[in-house]
């Protein structure tokens, strides 16, 4: 039992982050599988059509019997396709749109149009769930309805029924084994751990992440190489399919007995205009005997192409070449001639859609860790203090009671690093916060990726700007900070967090049915109070922390919080909103903080505060203490020059600009989320430099003009790709992204570490001037979107590089303006 | 044969020996329909020239009460014209489920005949009248352009080139739906140049001088067409008087033939004319290596009497184009004055490879796919998929 009660907590976190893992994958192959099968449906069904067409326009009525023998062949020839019905039928002028999706008679069946593209086709499919989860699942009748017309009119219809979960089947299938093997590892892997921390007790630790992070690895292969599986047969079916169906149309002059190279012209644009149908085709030949008669390669696919004359069957000629294992070939003879068609499909295709997928994964491992470390550090925190109390109860009849209750905080001073024993091990306190504010943030985090084309779509048209949502949220995050702040000094923490998360998830869940731009404006404004109050509570929890445990440092604990919650945010979000829709992620989101509210709720205690912590809001009001600031010369400079341009650089460049940028690239979600944690990656890589190693960094001043300085250059890098071909511009945006984020990560803590050595700070005291501070440095978070949108948007909604540039000139120059006007005395870091 | 329409019993088949016999044979062998004698009112119109034919639906629940009434209205005896009625009453029987009663009358170009067979539709409440032929259309165009029953023609020229209408505008007025058997010409040279020969730089125009309607309909809309919008193309006419032959037409052939630099840089390019289309070996022959085409599908035919390829509108097509138009006035869909003077835009390709001039010479495999009427190197039917052979 007691072996159980250890496991379950185990089993908990690792049968979340499977199943978000499982879950990904899934829509990962929900995403994929789906579109290939369907164009290779589609191909097949417009080639049909375009052969019926042909002969229509050229007089021969749809009565025709050959047309039926058409659709009786396709339908027992192709694996996609059940059944193929032609209905004859004169509708003219109630069906004459080919785009239009037209409405199956059965009302159960769901009515496919070949136009959609690969999102919308994604839209009208739902995971089936059931035959994923072993139990027999509902069979999905799907219909393409074709109009059929002469020279002059729709004469009739094709319709065509796919096999039966054509989409979903070999999914559920794949899946089925996964989520099987899934369960098993969800199982026994906790007492694998808890078997193995027995054996190796002084590194319980390590062996419980490796564990962990090994059965994510194990999961993570598992499913990459079942994509693998389904991406390449399914890829091999289409060329397959649109060869047999080229074939077709190649013998119909050599039936009617004439030579295709010697009467025949045009085999050019025939085979390109195949090759185009599938994006995956990277070559076609039409090759009579030995002689290659016509060819149509890709771009990029020049270099490997066959001679005029082959020294070997047509079938096995392409694989005398050195390369040809990068290929799949189908090989067809046309009819009893001796013509043959050979179509390949480079490999390199189907690597790059699984590419997407094992980045996905990658990333989703990265976002995982980060944020499962913290609950798993949580889990040894609790368990270590279980031990404590159990030791102390033993020991207690020797000696006075350790004060190490959960509620009455005490610092646990554990072998966390053997190597650095000087280090105090993090109090089961701060432990036990982290996650609050990291699933806290999360929560906002989620929707950072999709969040400005969602709301740009939802604004177009109603004559506001988009930057309005973002600029209200920072307006209402700002203003909450010193009101926050002052009640904190007073009352609760707890309540304070759960205030700010009860109104986080209210918020984000409404988003869920809130169409109208005003709902949403309000909405946001509500989540930005959420978040502020939030944010401010966390923050005085961590000091007083830092109050009740000397020695303890939390300061860095908000910006490698905030950045953690925002790498992990972003990258979830940005994988589940293609499977969800923007709206359920919302919901999504407002689930975690749901769960987060309760977790505050049960684990966070309030810690007594020292009269220490409420410095100046105590003793004057805002406006004074605001007053007082700005006449500091160095809080002025340091506010303008610094810190306000790099606020506003990450609000207006990095959540709104970014984003619409990166979507006119037409980049997915999911990349795109992913190419916004290059920055919270170099802010928290710069964090966590600083932190270990602060003696390098001593003369703040400098520190901070190196973080504009350079912030400048990573815009400046980000503004060139538009001049750059666009094989270049993804290099450039990434490391324009990544320079960003380390060099901001320059400025978010130290510039605190600056502040508090003003004049003002030795008055009204430190913990207010750098308070008072970071609601000054809001008014950047603020102006950031509007800036953005005045300087940066073009009408039509592009980016304006040039503005860009000159942006990032300035903020140099105001990074010399800062560094000349600084005054020469060193400033430790303090970070 | 359309396998849901049979006969109606015949009361009297007299019909074969009348002038509407050739039409008859061919509705019963095309679509097993009999003509009959007509009701006692169109008695009064000259009995060789009228007959009646009825259809009915072999599924009677699936009657729908209504008879639709059409009169057939052509000015003389005409394999074009039998051949676009009989496409049209199938077209029109074979996408209805209603009955039909057509009247065929031939006024044998007396227009006070036709005048009457309209009086009489008009008193019987018919539906619908079909103008077969220029001649009527223009008839209907001077005479019927407001009447009360809708017209729609079949098998005339372009009538704005016949100045029976200024435009497209003009017809939103008046209560008959325009058909046209000649694509436009934009097409047509589109056809030739950019599906086929690209590099062309020269068409020359066979036509009969004495064919009026050919050079109003045909010549002229190519000439302003290349002229105005196909400057890399030279308008070559080559006017053809049946007197002087070799020196109006042969010499002239010859010169081109001779002056042709490179394969399909030059092009002949017959137009409708049965004239022409008798001295079509001499006009291959002395046309050399330089492709014959023509605007009539019926010039592609079996053996020697060929030209090579043909790009513009069958009889068959442009009937089926007309049914179209009937059928959708006779169901409330539209009304005439709506509908747009009826082009085919795809134009009927027929292609003779026995005339194909040189073997270096291929055909895109585009038209080869397009074209419904195909005869092999040694002139036989390779493919037909629109015209009857004879």
């Amino acid at each position: 039992m007691k072996l159980l009660n250890k496991a379950i907590p185990i089993h908990f976190v690792l049968a979340l982050s499977i199943s978000l893992l499982v879950f990904i994958g899934i829509g990962e192959c929900y995403r994929v599988y789906p579109a290939i099968q369907f164009n290779n449906l589609c191909n097949q069904a417009e080639l049909l059509k375009s052969s019926i067409e042909t002969n229509l326009k050229l007089g021969v009525p749809l009565e025709f019997k050959g047309f039926k023998q058409r659709a009786l062949e396709l339908s027992q020839k192709s694996e996609q396709i059940n059944q193929v019905i032609i209905v004859p039928g004169y509708q003219t002028g109630k069906i004459n749109s080919q785009n239009k999706t037209i409405s199956p008679e059965n009302k159960s069946t769901v009515a496919l149009n070949c136009n959609n593209n690969d999102e919308m086709l994604n839209k009208s499919l739902n995971i089936d769930w059931r035959s994923i989860l072993f139990m027999p699942g509902k069979a999905v009748d799907y219909q393409i309805t074709m109009n059929l017309s002469n020279k002059f009119t729709t004469v009739g219809q094709l319709k065509i029924t796919p096999t039966a979960n054509i989409f979903t089947q070999e999914i559920s299938f794949r899946f089925n084994k996964i989520i099987s093997t899934s369960i098993l590892i969800v199982i026994f892997t906790p007492f694998i751990i808890l078997f193995c921390k027995n054996i190796l007790p002084a590194n319980a630790e390590v062996v419980q992440k490796a564990i962990y992070h090994l059965c994510f690895l194990v999961i993570g292969i598992v499913i990459v190489t079942n994509m693998l599986q389904l991406y390449s047969k399914s890829i091999k079916q289409q060329s397959h399919s649109l060869a047999y169906s080229l074939s077709e149309r190649l013998d119909t002059p050599l039936e009617l007995g004439f030579d295709l190279y010697d009467d025949l012209s045009g085999f050019k644009q025939l085979l390109e205009e195949y090759r185009k149908k599938s994006n995956d085709i990277s070559h076609i030949y039409l090759i009579k005997q030995n002689n290659v008669v016509s060819s149509s390669l890709a771009e990029n696919y020049e270099d490997f192409n066959l001679p005029v004359s082959l020294n070997s069957p047509p079938c096995d000629s392409y694989k005398l070449n050195p390369t040809s294992d990068q290929f799949i070939n189908s090989c067809l003879p046309l009819g009893k001639s001796d013509y043959t068609l050979l179509v390949l499909t480079p490999w390199v295709k189907i690597y790059n859609k699984l590419w997407r997928a094992t980045r996905n994964i990658l990333v989703l491992f990265l976002a995982s860790s980060l944020i499962s470390n913290i609950i798993l550090n949580v889990l040894l925190s609790v368990q270590a203090q279980t031990r404590k109390q159990r030791s102390s109860k033993v020991g207690e009849q020797r000696q006075s009671p350790l004060k190490n209750k959960i509620d009455s905080p005490q610092v646990e001073f554990s072998n966390r690093k053997k190597n650095k024993k000087h280090q105090l091990k993090q109090p089961l306190a701060l432990q036990i916060i982290k996650p609050v504010f990291a699933l806290g943030t999360l929560i906002e985090a989620i929707n950072i990726s999709f969040l400005p084309s969602y709301f740009s779509d939802i604004f177009r048209d109603s004559g506001y700007s988009v930057s309005l949502a973002f600029g209200i949220y920072f307006i209402f995050f700002a203003i909450t900070l010193i009101p926050a702040g002052r009640w904190a000094e007073q009352h609760s923490h707890k309540r304070m967090i759960l205030a700010g998360l009860l109104i986080s998830v209210v918020a984000l869940a409404s988003l869920y049915t809130a169409e109208s731009v005003w709902l949403i404006l309000i909405l946001r404004a509500v989540a930005g109070i959420g978040q502020g109050l939030l944010f401010i509570s966390v923050q005085s929890y961590l000091l007083a922390i830092e109050n009740e445990y000397k020695g303890i440092k939390c300061s860095d604990q908000i910006v490698i919080g905030y950045n953690v919650s925002m790498i992990s945010g972003a990258a979830i979000g940005g994988l589940i909103m293609p499977i969800l829709g923007e709206v359920t992620t919302f919901l999504a989101g407002a689930l975690v903080g749901t769960c987060c509210l309760i977790y505050t709720l049960i684990m966070v205690k309030d810690i007594k505060q020292s009269d220490t912590s409420s410095d100046l809001i105590k003793k004057s009001s805002p406006k004074l203490q605001l007053g007082q600031l700005l006449q500091d010369k160095l809080i002025l400079r340091t506010f303008l020059l610094v810190g306000f341009p790099a606020k506003a650089l990450f609000t207006g460049v990095l959540i709104l600009i970014m984003p619409i940028m990166l979507r006119s690239k037409e980049l997915s979600t999911d990349t795109i989320g992913q190419i916004l944690l290059f920055y919270y990656i170099g802010v928290l890589f710069t964090t966590k430099i600083l932190a270990e190693m602060s003696q390098l960094f001593k003369r703040t001043e400098w520190v901070l003009f190196s973080g504009c300085v350079g912030s400048g250059i990573g815009l400046l890098l980000i503004s060139a790709q538009g001049w750059l071909p666009d094989s270049n511009e993804m290099v450039l945006i990434l490391s324009g992204i990544l320079m960003l984020g380390i060099f901001q990560g320059l400025i978010h803590a130290p510039v605190i570490s600056y502040i508090v050595t003003c004049q003002s700070a030795n008055q009204i005291g430190r913990s207010t001037v750098a308070a008072a501070y970071r609601f000054l440095e809001r008014l950047g978070h603020v102006m950031g979107p509007s800036i953005a949108t005045f300087f940066l948007l073009q009408n039509d909604g592009s980016i304006n590089n040039q503005h860009m540039v000159t942006i990032a000139i300035a903020i140099i120059l105001m990074a010399v303006a800062f560094i000349l006007l600084s005054h020469s005395k060193t400033v430790l870091v303090k970070a | 044969m359309i396998p849901w329409v049979t006969s109606f019993p015949a009361v009297q088949a007299l019909q074969t020996q009348s002038n509407l016999g050739s039409l008859c044979v061919e509705l019963k062998s095309t679509l097993n329909i009999q003509c009959t004698p007509p009701g006692s009112d169109w008695r009064k119109l000259p009995a060789s020239n009228v007959t009646l034919i009825t259809t009915q639906h072999k599924e009677a629940n699936l009657k729908s009460g209504k008879v639709r009434k059409i009169l057939i209205l052509s000015p003389k005896i005409s394999a074009a014209y039998n051949t676009s009625s009989t496409t049209l009453v199938g077209e029109l029987t074979q996408r209805d489920i209603a009955e039909y009663q057509l009247v065929f009358f031939n006024y044998m170009g007396n227009t006070k005949n036709a005048e009457d067979a309209i009086k009489l539709a008009e008193n019987n409440a018919f539906d619908l009248i079909i103008s077969m032929g220029s001649p009527t259309t223009k008839l209907l165009s001077k005479k019927y352009r407001y009447g009360s029953i809708p017209v729609v023609t079949a098998c005339s020229k372009d009538p704005v080139s016949m100045g029976l209408i200024t435009s497209e505008r003009e017809n939103q007025s008046t209560n008959i739906a325009y058909t046209s058997l000649n694509i436009s010409v934009a097409t047509q040279v589109s056809y030739i140049q950019e599906k086929y020969f690209t590099q062309l730089k020269r068409i020359a125009v066979i036509y009969d001088k004495n064919n009026q309607s050919s050079i109003i309909t045909q010549v002229t809309p190519l000439k302003n067409h290349l002229n105005n919008n196909v400057k890399s193309i030279q308008f070559y006419p080559i006017e053809v008087d049946f007197n002087h032959l070799k020196t109006s037409l042969y010499s002239k052939l010859e010169k081109i033939a001779h002056n042709t630099e490179k394969m399909g840089d030059s092009v002949f390019l017959i137009t409708g004319s049965t004239e022409l289309f008798n001295i079509i070996k001499d006009i291959n022959r002395f046309a050399g290596q330089v492709p014959v085409l023509s605007v009539t599908p019926s010039h592609v035919s079996r053996g020697e009497d060929s030209v090579f390829m043909a790009i513009g509108v069958s009889f068959e097509t442009n009937a089926r184009l007309a049914a179209d138009y009937a059928y959708r006035i006779l169901n409330n869909k539209t009304k005439p004055s709506a509908l747009k003077i009826g082009i085919v835009s795809t134009p009927d390709i027929s292609i003779s490879f026995m005339h194909k001039p040189v073997s270096t010479l291929k055909v895109p495999l585009s038209l080869f796919e397009d074209a419904g009427v195909i005869y092999d190197y040694q002139g036989n039917p390779a493919r037909l998929h629109y015209k009857k052979e004879n």
